[in-house]
C-alpha cells in the first residue's frame, strides 16, 4: 500500500566521496535505519535541486526529499506490503 | 583494406518499470505498469517483465491492465527519475568510446571500431558495461546488447537478444539469425512487410537475397536501404551527440477531448512555450514551425507554417498557430496536439527589416534566464494562467534526451 506523505523528518547522513546516503531518519517519533539505498535521482526548479532518495528497511519502502533551497528533508511516500 | 567496423547497440529492458523496481525492491518479481496517467483511459507507457508475462503490454489501457492483472502495481510515469538514471549510464557508455549516440531515452549506439580490437573483446566490452550498470546504477536494471558491423545489423542484434544476453552478429552467423520474420527487423512495420510479401520475399534471409534492382524498382530508395541493411551494408553513421536536433517539439493527450478554442490556444500556448525554452536553451533558431491536431475519431490536421524570419520566441511560434486556429472551423474534437520547430539553425543574430526582433529576443531570453533562477514558469505570459495541470514534463521515446553532463551525484 503506498501513501503519499509530505512531512519533515530529521536525518542521519553518511558523507562517503561525493555522495551522501541517508542513514537513519526519525519521522512520527520513530526511527527507521535505512537498509538500502535503491535509487537517487534529483528534480531541478529553477536554482533549487531536490535530491530524491529511494531507500527501503526490511518492512518499508520511502522516499526522502532533500532540498538544497533551505536544506530540508521530508518523507513524501511510503510503500509497506500487505 | 578497411578495417571492419564495430557497433555495438544497448537496450534496457523494460525501462521504465525496472527503473520503477530499482527504487522500490518491493515492487520485484510484480507485475508494475508505468503509465501516461492513473485514469482508466490512462495509457501503459511500460509494463515490467511480470506484467508482459501476463498481458500487459506498451499501449494497453490502465482499465485493461486492471482488467488483465487485478492486482498490477500502477504508478504514473516520473520523467526526472528515467533520465538521471539514463544519463548515469550513458556516462559510463561515454567511457568507452568517443562516439556514443543516444537513439532514444534506453537506447544507444556505441562505434567500437579503434577501441576494441575485435567482436570478442567488444563482447568484454559489453559484458563490464553490464558489470558497471548493476553495480554502479541499479542491481536490477538489466540491458541486451547487440554487437555487429553496422548499426542495423547490431540493432538488431540486441532486439533478438534474450532478455539481459548479448548477441554477436558477424559475417558468419549472419545468414542463420536473418532467418527471421520480416517484422523482427528495425524500420519494417507490417504495410512494409506486406509489400515485400507480394513480392515473394516472406523473411529476412531472402530479403537479403534478393536483387537490389528489383526492391529499388517496386519499393524506391528505401527499398535498396532496407537490402543493404541486412547486407551489412553500413547507410548511416553514428550520429555524435553534438549534432543539432533536426526538429524540436511538444505534443500533448488532451484529458478533455475538445473543439473549444480557448481551452486548446492556451494548451498550445504552454507547448510553445516549452519548445521555445528548448529551442533558446540550445542556442537555435527555427524556419518553420508544424502544427498536428489529432481528432477524436480519427484523421488528424497537420499544417506547416514557413516563416521569413527565423522564429526565436514563443510568441513568434505562438502567433502562426493561433491565427490559424482562430480562423479555423473545428467541427470534431480534439484528442491530441503538437507542436514542432524545424528548420533549425545557429542563432545567427539577423536583424529583420520587419519589425524588432532584438527587443523581443532579449526579453525572450531575459524571461528565460528568470525562470532558470526562480523555477520554471515563475514569469509567464497570462495565457498560460490555469495550465498548471495540464501539459506536464512527458517522457520522450525518441531522441528527446538532450545532453546534460551535470553531475547526477551530490
Amino acid at each position: 500500500m503506498t501513501e503519499q506523505i509530505n512531512e519533515p523528518i530529521d536525518v542521519l547522513v553518511k558523507f562517503h566521496k561525493t555522495t551522501i546516503f541517508p542513514s537513519f531518519f526519525k519521522w512520527r517519533n520513530k526511527t527507521y535505519k535505512v537498509e538500502k539505498v535503491n535509487l537517487v535521482h534529483h528534480l531541478r526548479d529553477g536554482e533549487n535541486k531536490t535530491y530524491y532518495f529511494s531507500v527501503s528497511d526490511n518492512l518499508n519502502f520511502f522516499r526522502l526529499a532533500f532540498s538544497t533551497r533551505d536544506l530540508s528533508w521530508k518523507i513524501e511516500e511510503l510503500y509497506s506490503q500487505g | 583494406m578497411k578495417k571492419q567496423s564495430i557497433i555495438m547497440h544497448l537496450d534496457m529492458n523494460s525501462y521504465f518499470a525496472s527503473v520503477e523496481q530499482q527504487a522500490n525492491p518491493f515492487l520485484r518479481n510484480r507485475p508494475v505498469g508505468v503509465c501516461a496517467y492513473l485514469s482508466d483511459n490512462g495509457t501503459i507507457i511500460a509494463s515490467s517483465v511480470e506484467a508482459k508475462v501476463l498481458g500487459v503490454k506498451t499501449g494497453c489501457k490502465v482499465q485493461e491492465a486492471k482488467r488483465l492483472i487485478p492486482d498490477i502495481f500502477l504508478v504514473e510515469n516520473e520523467p526526472a527519475k528515467y533520465r538521471c538514471v539514463t544519463e548515469r549510464i550513458f556516462k559510463i557508455l561515454r567511457e568507452y568510446t568517443d562516439a556514443m549516440e543516444p537513439y532514444s531515452i534506453d537506447e544507444a549506439f556505441l562505434n567500437l571500431t579503434g577501441w576494441a580490437k575485435d567482436f570478442k573483446a567488444a563482447e568484454q566490452i559489453a559484458c563490464e558495461i553490464k558489470r558497471r550498470i548493476c553495480d554502479e546504477v541499479g542491481e536490477w536494471l538489466k540491458c541486451s546488447i547487440g554487437i555487429s558491423y553496422t548499426k542495423f545489423l547490431a540493432k538488431f542484434a540486441g532486439d533478438i537478444a534474450f532478455r539481459g544476453s548479448i548477441l554477436i552478429i558477424s559475417e558468419a552467423n549472419i545468414d542463420q539469425e536473418l532467418d527471421r520474420e520480416l517484422t523482427d527487423a528495425w524500420g519494417i512495420g507490417e504495410k512494409v512487410a506486406v509489400k515485400l510479401r507480394c513480392l515473394g520475399i516472406s523473411n529476412l534471409y531472402e530479403l537479403k537475397k534478393t536483387d537490389p534492382l528489383k526492391l529499388r524498382h517496386y519499393l524506391g530508395v528505401y527499398g535498396y536501404h532496407l537490402w543493404a541493411n541486412v547486407n551489412g551494408q553500413e547507410i548511416s553513421e553514428i550520429k555524435s551527440e553534438t549534432d543539432l536536433p533536426k526538429s524540436i517539439g511538444h505534443s500533448y493527450c488532451l484529458p478533455k477531448k475538445t473543439d473549444d478554442k480557448k481551452y486548446l490556444l492556451k494548451i498550445l500556448f504552454k507547448l510553445c512555450e516549452k519548445t521555445g525554452r528548448r529551442l533558446r536553451s540550445l542556442g537555435l533558431e527555427a524556419g518553420s514551425i508544424n502544427l498536428y491536431l489529432a481528432y477524436v475519431y480519427g484523421g488528424h490536421l497537420n499544417k506547416t507554417f514557413y516563416s521569413f524570419d527565423k522564429v526565436f520566441t514563443t510568441q513568434e511560434i505562438f502567433n502562426p498557430i493561433c491565427s490559424f486556429i482562430e480562423q479555423t472551423d473545428l467541427l470534431i474534437p480534439i484528442k491530441m496536439i503538437a507542436v514542432s520547430v524545424n528548420r533549425l539553425t545557429a542563432d545567427t543574430g539577423q536583424l529583420s527589416i520587419f519589425y524588432n526582433r532584438v527587443k523581443n529576443k532579449n526579453l525572450s531570453l531575459l524571461i528565460d534566464k528568470l525562470n532558470d533562477k526562480y523555477g520554471e514558469y515563475a514569469v509567464r505570459s497570462g495565457l498560460m494562467l490555469g495550465t498548471d495541470n495540464l501539459a506536464h514534463d512527458r517522457v520522450g521515446f525518441r531522441k528527446t534526451l538532450e545532453v546534460n553532463n551535470e553531475n547526477t551525484e551530490l
